[in-house]
């Protein structure tokens, strides 16, 4: 794992929220949650799993003053799948915005403008987000080493 | 001085799915006005055929994501009606509920994110967000709890699960009410809020008179599940008989289907809900909409929006009667149905033919399903608010294009924008048409 993206997952000096986003039932778009999941949450170490309506955590986020926010969610970035990356927020599409969709990266300014929480943004390169139910293994690999990576920072041993 | 104006919006943003402005004025003349919609259609009355209705209303919601409750609604209300079931008191009231909850999640979401960008100066809610944040965050507030609404009731935020052909699978118990009567005291505190917002803003003048067509009833309440189809022409038919309103027709440039039934157009949605039912308003939402100056008959589409903001008021107060009512009364748990396919024969089955009616954010939607006695579904029709407003949308259009020709390009296509906005429309929901060319037949 990259090194900027260990250091995404470092402990800070406050309340570090982890929140992740996607479909458990797309595929490889459901490594979000299998990340949740996965996190066993400390007094520092808090996590939400948006799934598919990440508008729904806005004041749940919030709530917990987060010094620092970290997104997890399944990205194409053209890459092999499982390979992960710190994705810069400005190169988030602002797709077209309707009663039906907010996107992502709304979300986190929304809630960094109301507390002022330093941000990240950690994508996985899905192999398919097409119906079903089951992660290829290059994905769930990438998954595993993030959580693992977060428990290590945090002292928690992983299960 | 005479005008050229070529305006070709690509597509359309802060709406649903894919539309086109299409404008060309050469010389003062109208030459070309049009809302091409390029979405393909979905088949899902295909999808409906050889289905049984008890999974009919599962399928249905999946057509809008925002309007998962009406189609299920108006699903169940097309089956039931088909076999002759009439539900109990105490579903018919269960199921207002959750059309309200769905109602209001809709019109916060087009008040806030899709028509104050535009009457505060910003081309998108993005920029709110630095200056309006609190505003923002009020808005998706409100529509969690909606879903949170939803979720208490029906088992999830969107698509339900728990109301069926006849009646819910699972019904509130007392701890699940007052936690809905918390939510809903919750957004009633962020409505006020909205109506001290919603005052401070100013639509713009236009007045098109058409007809305005929507649920009517006799009885006391604002119609949004039950009624009969009428006109601010003063027309009524039966339900049954909605073929008569909808007159559905095709054009070239949209694969959404036209609609008129009197005049050459017809609106349907808030504004013409309100034109139809203002004396049947909550008072606080009568009187908000005194305040707005929406007394019928109110002409200037822009101010579809004030009205649905209106009609907002009226659906959380209306559902703290609704929940007042439980609370009192309980819930009969006994009415609880475990139905499934209907293996076990639960509901007794006919065959017939069936129409759901039900006010939906957008306006009157219609499901029609013919049924065989064993339940399965032969035909079936679904019929879109907003595929009847297109038709309505592009007069409106033709009206206000020439009027406005002193204005910039930047200006005019501003507006027009607004315009369709206003309609708040589902643009995905509506493609029904797919225009088939056959080769060497």
């Amino acid at each position: 794992m990259k090194k900027e993206i260990e250091e995404a997952l470092r402990p800070g000096t406050g309340v570090t929220l982890i929140i992740t986003a996607g479909n458990s039932f797309r595929q490889d778009d459901g490594v979000g949650p299998y990340i949740a999941s996965g996190i066993r949450p400390t007094s520092t170490l808090k996590v939400i799993n948006a799934g598919y309506t990440p508008e729904n955590i806005i004041e749940e986020a919030v709530s917990l003053n987060p010094q620092s926010i970290v997104f997890i969610d399944a990205a194409d970035f053209n890459s092999q799948a499982g390979d992960i990356r710190l994705i810069p927020e400005e190169s988030i599409p602002e797709t077209t915005v309707s009663t039906h969709m907010i996107p992502l990266n709304i979300i986190s300014r929304l809630i960094a403008d109301s507390i002022k929480s330093k941000i990240a943004f950690i994508g996985i390169q899905p192999k398919s987000t097409q119906f079903g139910e089951d992660m290829c293994p290059e994905v769930k690999s990438a998954a595993d080493t993030i959580v693992r990576t977060i428990h290590q920072g945090f002292g928690r041993p992983t299960l | 001085m005479s005008r050229n104006v070529k305006i070709n919006v690509e597509y359309l943003t802060r709406v649903e799915g894919h539309g086109n402005i299409v404008v060309n004025v050469k010389e003062n003349k109208l030459e070309d006005c049009r809302l091409d919609i390029v979405e393909s259609p979905r088949f899902f009355e295909g999808m409906l055929r050889g289905r049984s209705i008890f999974e009919a209303q599962h399928i249905t919601s999946r057509i809008c994501g925002i309007c998962s409750c009406g189609h299920t609604l108006a699903s169940i209300q097309a089956a039931e009606s088909a076999i002759g079931f009439t539900p109990s008191e105490q579903t018919t009231q269960l199921r207002k509920l959750l059309l309200h909850m769905e109602t209001l999640d809709s019109h916060i979401l087009h008040i806030y994110l899709l028509v104050a960008p535009d009457l505060l100066g910003v081309k998108s809610f993005v920029p709110l967000i630095n200056t309006h944040n609190e505003v923002v965050r009020r808005a998706l507030r409100m529509k969690k709890m909606c879903n949170d609404l939803c979720d208490i009731l029906v088992g999830r935020h969107v698509h339900p699960i728990s109301c069926i052909v006849g009646g819910f699978t699972k019904l509130p118990q007392e701890k699940e009410l007052d936690a809905m009567m918390d939510l809903l005291q919750k957004i009633q505190a962020d409505m006020e809020k909205t109506v001290e917002l919603a005052a401070t803003l100013k639509f713009p003048e236009f007045q098109r008179e058409t007809e305005y067509v929507g649920l009517v009833n006799d009885s006391d309440e604002y119609p949004f599940l039950m009624g009969d189809v009428g006109s601010t022409d003063g027309h009524r038919v039966k339900k049954e008989e909605y073929r008569r309103v909808t007159n559905e027709f095709i054009v070239p440039h949209s694969s959404a289907k036209h609609a008129k039934w009197n005049r050459s157009s017809y609106m349907a949605g808030a504004l013409a809900r309100l034109n139809l039912n203002y004396k049947k308003l909550h008072p606080k939402a009568k009187a908000l909409a005194d305040q707005l100056g929406l007394k019928p008959l109110v002409t200037n589409t822009f101010l579809n929006t004030a009205a649905q903001l209106v009609e907002s008021v009226h659906c959380v107060e209306d559902s703290i009667r609704l929940l007042n009512e439980f609370k009192e009364k309980g819930v009969d748990q006994k009415e609880a149905v475990s139905v499934g396919l209907n293996e076990k024969g639960v509901i007794p089955l006919k065959a017939g033919i069936g129409v759901g009616a039900v006010e939906v954010p957008r306006g009157i939607l219609f499901h029609e399903y013919e049924v065989d006695d064993k339940g399965k579904i032969i035909n079936a029709n679904c019929i879109i608010p907003t595929s009847q407003n297109v038709n309505n949308i592009e007069h409106d259009m033709k009206k206000i294009v020439p009027e406005i020709l002193d204005k910039t390009d930047e200006q005019i296509t501003l507006l027009l924008e607004m315009l369709v906005r206003a309609y708040d429309p589902c643009i995905s929901c509506s493609a029904h048409f797919l225009n088939v060319k056959f080769i060497n037949r």
